[in-house]
């Protein structure tokens, strides 16, 4: 077929060597690991690779364009699990994430990002020309504002900021005007300060507030809340420029770093691999950064070029924020670093996400005459 | 804005976090990499694992401890502790005060095959590769001689403590035993358990109730945050371990009456080995039941072994003398041994005629001593040669008459022409419906027993002894299956069940030694609560309704006359007490290597309360006489009565075949 000519081999190529990556860490994880992780641990990863491949290649050969009429049902379904969670999920380390579907834990907040993604695309693409208008950005902002507040409640604040960077990246890519953006920001900075006194008088988001202040200060409370900070900077300060490339005795065996397999992996890589293997690794997800964002340059129609930068902006915020917080650039929080932490509701999402934006590749030519 | 500008501005923006977040990481890993390496190197923060300890076992009466944690401390060597130049005067000492065991060899591989994991407290082994285990003192002198052992560091655990019962080790089968879970099988351990906090150097149950309640009795180990010296010791807690303590287990199993049941079987045993008899009889089992809930009260496995031995660690040349011991004490007779019912089995085959409708209380047979099919036929003897004359299914049970069961079993059209017959695929299917032929039990390690159909044998291959080329079931496979002299075998737990389901009209329950578990239900961040009940007990039921009333009437009419007959000699009569009024059934089942003699039984007659099975296996001698008076004196100890003999051992007979008894199958 003529269109697989325009199917992008780096957007398949660069998600797989990472996952492959992330299988052979979380292996010496594993492996040096004196509690939690164990070889399951990788196991499961290569088996959610394939699931999540197995879903890439699906949406892959499937019209993004039919997703449109798909979207709100699903959107909804998962708000709808969203409300079970809280209801009855697992809670680790404090909050209500997962819940357990046979063998598999679920944590419907991965999910929800790509369903969020695909909702507001389709939004957008019908206001197209109303998106001046501050009804359409107050209207759009609402299909935000409900599973935010659902996972802030669990309580998961990244999640829900993320939720909230999804719909900034695509609110700008569809058009939203300075003004409004800016009021919006203003509104929302106003709206800090009394969120911080009732934090503070809540029990269950007091987590938040200790967050941001060790966030400033993490040697305020060296084993508590800011343990894990302080010793993610112990394991990436000691790589040093050239790491130590997997040999024993390094701060990652000592088996300090909590959620090593999780929101902390970066570190361990970090360590291992030092800054030029950092490089390497930015390098890479910086490519695939600008292939997505190429998907949304080339995509043929409003709806294509809005889920692509949806997806852009779900993976961009994330990296950052991830690796952000493993240097102490920002606030931890439970955001994963996307192809590489360990989850499989988070890795299945991601790799199903690629499958949409090859979905626009392939599909980009509006109109295709004759058998060409 | 133009979409070029903005996907150039879009591009330049990921450029741009990218180019963030390098700069913060030279800042982090070059600028301020020495600095945080030295805050690494220096850090002395360790986690260290603290086992939980693992849950008590008691029984039903909650107050009876069957298995005890002793102290006991492990000796560890943190290779990142041990300074390279002294390693040799390090080991030299360390040996020198284990008394040579480990040698300095074994440290030094020690230590050198872990150097993978530097910060990591490996226990020692001794030089068999067990962990080693030091009282209290040498854990002390160790932690004394720290400035010139570092790197050596002595933590507490904990050591399983059975009842030893004066040496009968009669708990051994019930509780098990727990094994070290080693490296090798640590992945396959964490797998099975999707608790995170379990460590490669815990104990795991191996056997028993140690084994089949493992995920409960053992516990979340708990992560010590310490402050460590250059030697690696602990020297600061930082934050407690957290450590829960595996749930608690209550048994149904009686303690006092298991401890006497236990000691009444071994001086029978004695009694039947000793100059008396001189015989050689391997073990004994003995079984009592709840009839009305399942709950096993007593359960005696003889031999037993002392599974203390087992509990720091056994070398295999040890553990092969155990299990190849006479009687192989490993294997728990009552729960795993397969041996053919003999008479006993006659009580399935009474409920097998009655339910299907080939006899009814006036069906009568003749019994003239044997059966002769045609001229040519094999003759199939009764126990008795004369005969027992007219038969029911009452006194037929209660005088255990071999040809009325033959004849019900496969028919015998010359003598009973009207009468239809059982028939083997029948036996079979009411043997099922009373939990023969499969596990009844989900808290035992158990076999499954065997009842064989016509179907089965006619689709065998022909195997030596076995079945012969062109061999079908034909009416003697039915007549030896009647009687439990066939193929069939049980284990004592499944027939101890069976009365049981006859004595409380017709209820199967599942076999139960578990009565209840004690857990801590924990609360959020909060201090360990007391414990409470989890999961209290509920009786399982496998089948009810499935046998008729008045059927059910008729069988234990049928035992109760076995044991209370006096007009003849009642197979039974060794029970007769009418204190207990006891109803029952002996059997006599021969079998490669002695008869095996059964008794089974319930009491009291109006208002059953307890099923016994007593089992001598591979003894020369008969139900009757073997195994009734022990089952008497068990039902005397359950029911608190004085024993009416001072010396009741003695009548615990090693006969086989007084006064012309002792066909197959008496």
């Amino acid at each position: 077929m003529k269109q697989w000519r325009s199917f992008d081999l780096q957007l398949l190529g660069i998600p797989i060597g990472l996952v492959t990556f992330s299988v052979f860490v979380l292996l010496v994880i594993a492996h040096w690991s004196t509690s939690g992780v164990t070889m399951g641990t990788p196991i499961h990863q290569a088996l959610y690779a394939f699931i999540g491949l197995g879903f890439m290649f699906f949406l892959t050969n499937f019209d993004y364009r039919l997703l449109r009429s798909f979207a709100l049902p699903l959107f909804a379904a998962n708000i709808g699990v969203l409300v079970v969670v809280l209801a009855l999920g697992h809670s680790a380390y404090g909050a209500q994430r997962w819940i357990n579907v046979g063998l598999l834990p679920l944590q419907p907040s991965e999910p929800a990002k790509l369903f969020l993604v695909l909702v507001l695309a389709r939004y957008f693409a019908a206001n197209e020309f109303n998106i001046g208008r501050f009804r359409t950005v107050a209207t759009s902002l609402l299909f935000v504002l409900v599973p935010a507040a659902l996972v802030l409640i669990q309580p998961d604040l990244g999640t829900s900021v993320v939720f909230l960077a999804i719909w900034l990246g695509m609110a700008l890519m569809a058009g939203l005007r300075p003004l409004h953006l800016s009021a919006l920001t203003a509104s929302g900075l106003l709206l800090v300060p009394p969120i911080w006194i009732l934090a503070g008088h809540a029990k269950k988001f007091h987590y938040m507030q200790d967050r941001f202040t060790i966030f400033l200060n993490p040697n305020k409370d060296p084993l508590g809340a800011g343990y894990n900070v302080i010793h993610a900077l112990i394991t990436v300060g000691s790589g040093g420029f050239t790491g130590h490339w997997f040999t024993p005795g390094t701060q990652s065996q000592l088996g300090l770093l909590r959620v090593e397999d999780k929101d902390f992996i970066f570190s361990v890589i970090a360590e291992q691999v030092g800054f030029l293997g950092v490089l390497v690794l930015f390098a890479v997800f910086g490519v695939l950064l600008l292939r997505i964002s190429r998907v949304s340059f080339m995509a043929g129609d409003t709806y294509g070029r809005l889920v692509a930068s949806g997806i852009l902006a779900m993976l961009m915020f994330q990296i950052f924020v991830n690796i952000g917080m493993n240097i102490g650039l920002m606030p931890v929080t439970g955001i994963p670093l996307p192809l590489v932490s360990y989850g499989g509701s988070s890795l299945i999402t991601t790799l199903a996400s690629f499958g949409i934006l090859q979905s626009i590749l392939l599909r980009h030519r509006k109109l295709v005459f004759g058998p060409g | 804005m133009r979409k070029k500008t903005k996907f150039r501005l879009l591009r330049t923006s990921i450029i741009a976090i990218f180019a963030i977040l390098a700069g913060r990481l030279w800042y982090v890993q070059v600028v301020m990499g020495s600095y945080y390496a030295a805050q690494g190197d220096t850090s002395k923060i360790r986690q260290i694992p603290v086992p939980a300890l693992r849950g008590i076992i008691y029984d039903n009466t909650g107050r009876n401890q069957l298995v005890f944690n002793s102290a006991s401390w492990s000796v560890q060597v943190v290779p990142n502790g041990i300074p390279t130049a002294q390693a040799q005067t390090i080991y030299h000492t360390l040996s020198r005060l284990l008394h040579g065991d480990p040698s300095v060899k074994t440290i030094a591989r020690i230590v050198r095959s872990n150097f993978w994991r530097p910060y990591t407290g490996v226990p020692l082994t001794d030089n068999a590769g067990f962990t080693l285990k030091v009282p209290v003192d040498t854990a002390m002198i160790i932690k004394q001689l720290h400035p010139e052992l570092p790197g050596v560091r002595t933590e507490p655990t904990s050591v399983r403590s059975y009842l030893t019962d004066g040496g009968r080790f009669s708990l051994a089968h019930l509780l098990g035993y727990t094994f070290g879970i080693s490296d090798s099988n640590c992945a396959t351990y964490h797998h099975l358990y999707p608790v995170e906090r379990v460590d490669c150097t815990d104990q795991a149950g191996a056997t028993g109730v140690e084994a089949t309640l493992d995920p409960y009795l053992h516990g979340v180990n708990g992560r010590q945050m310490v402050e460590v010296d250059a030697g690696e010791r602990p020297v600061r807690v930082l934050r407690p371990g957290h450590e829960i303590p595996g749930d608690s287990v209550a048994l149904t199993i009686n303690w006092p009456l298991q401890r006497q049941v236990s000691a009444d079987v071994q001086t029978a045993l004695n009694h039947l080995n000793g100059p008396a008899w001189n015989q050689n009889a391997p073990g004994a089992v003995a079984i009592l039941e709840d009839v009305n809930s399942g709950k096993i009260l007593a359960m005696v496995s003889l031999p037993s072994y002392n599974s203390n031995l087992f509990s720091g660690g056994i070398s295999l040349r040890k553990y092969n003398a155990i299990q190849s011991a006479p009687g192989f004490p490993l294997v728990n007779q009552a729960t795993q041994g397969q041996f053919p019912p003999g008479s006993t089995y006659k009580i399935v085959t009474a409920a097998a005629a009655l339910q299907s409708g080939v006899v009814n209380v006036d069906t009568t047979i003749n019994d003239t001593g044997s059966i002769k099919l045609c001229a040519t036929c094999r003759v199939f003897n009764g126990w008795k040669p004369g005969g027992l004359g007219p038969m029911n299914i009452v006194s037929a049970l209660a005088l255990s008459s071999d040809i009325y069961f033959y004849t019900v079993t496969g028919g015998n059209p010359a003598a009973y022409p009207q009468l239809s017959h059982v028939g083997g695929e029948r036996l079979a299917y009411w043997a099922r419906q009373f939990g023969l032929g499969a596990p009844v039990s989900t808290e035992m390690a158990e076999s499954p027993g065997f009842v064989p159909t016509p179907s089965w044998f006619n689709a065998l291959k022909p195997v030596k002894n076995l079945k012969n080329p062109g061999d079908t079931w034909s009416i003697g496979y039915d007549y030896n299956s009647g009687i439990g002299q066939g193929f069939d075998t049980t284990t004592p737990l499944q027939m101890v069940n069976v009365v049981a389901t006859i004595a409380n009209g017709g209820t199967l329950y599942r076999p139960r030694i578990v009565q209840s578990i004690w857990g801590r239900v924990i609360p959020h961040g909060g201090i360990l609560p007391r414990p409470e009940v989890i999961q209290p007990f509920v009786p399982s039921v496998v089948r009810r309704n499935f046998l008729d009333p008045y059927n059910l009437s008729l069988i234990q009419e049928g035992m109760h006359r076995s044991v209370t007959n006096s007009w003849t000699t009642g197979t039974g009569l060794y029970v007769y007490d009418p204190r207990i009024d006891a109803a029952g059934k002996t059997g006599t089942a021969e079998a490669a290597g002695g008869a095996d003699a059964w008794w089974v039984g319930y009491a009291p007659f109006n208002h059953p309360k307890v099923a016994v099975a007593v089992l001598m296996p591979h003894v020369n001698a008969e139900g009757a006489y073997a195994a009734a008076p022990i089952a008497h004196k068990l039902l005397e100890d359950y029911f608190h009565l004085p024993p009416t003999k001072p010396n009741w051992v003695q009548d615990v007979q090693g006969i086989l075949n007084p006064g012309g008894e002792g066909q197959q199958g008496q």
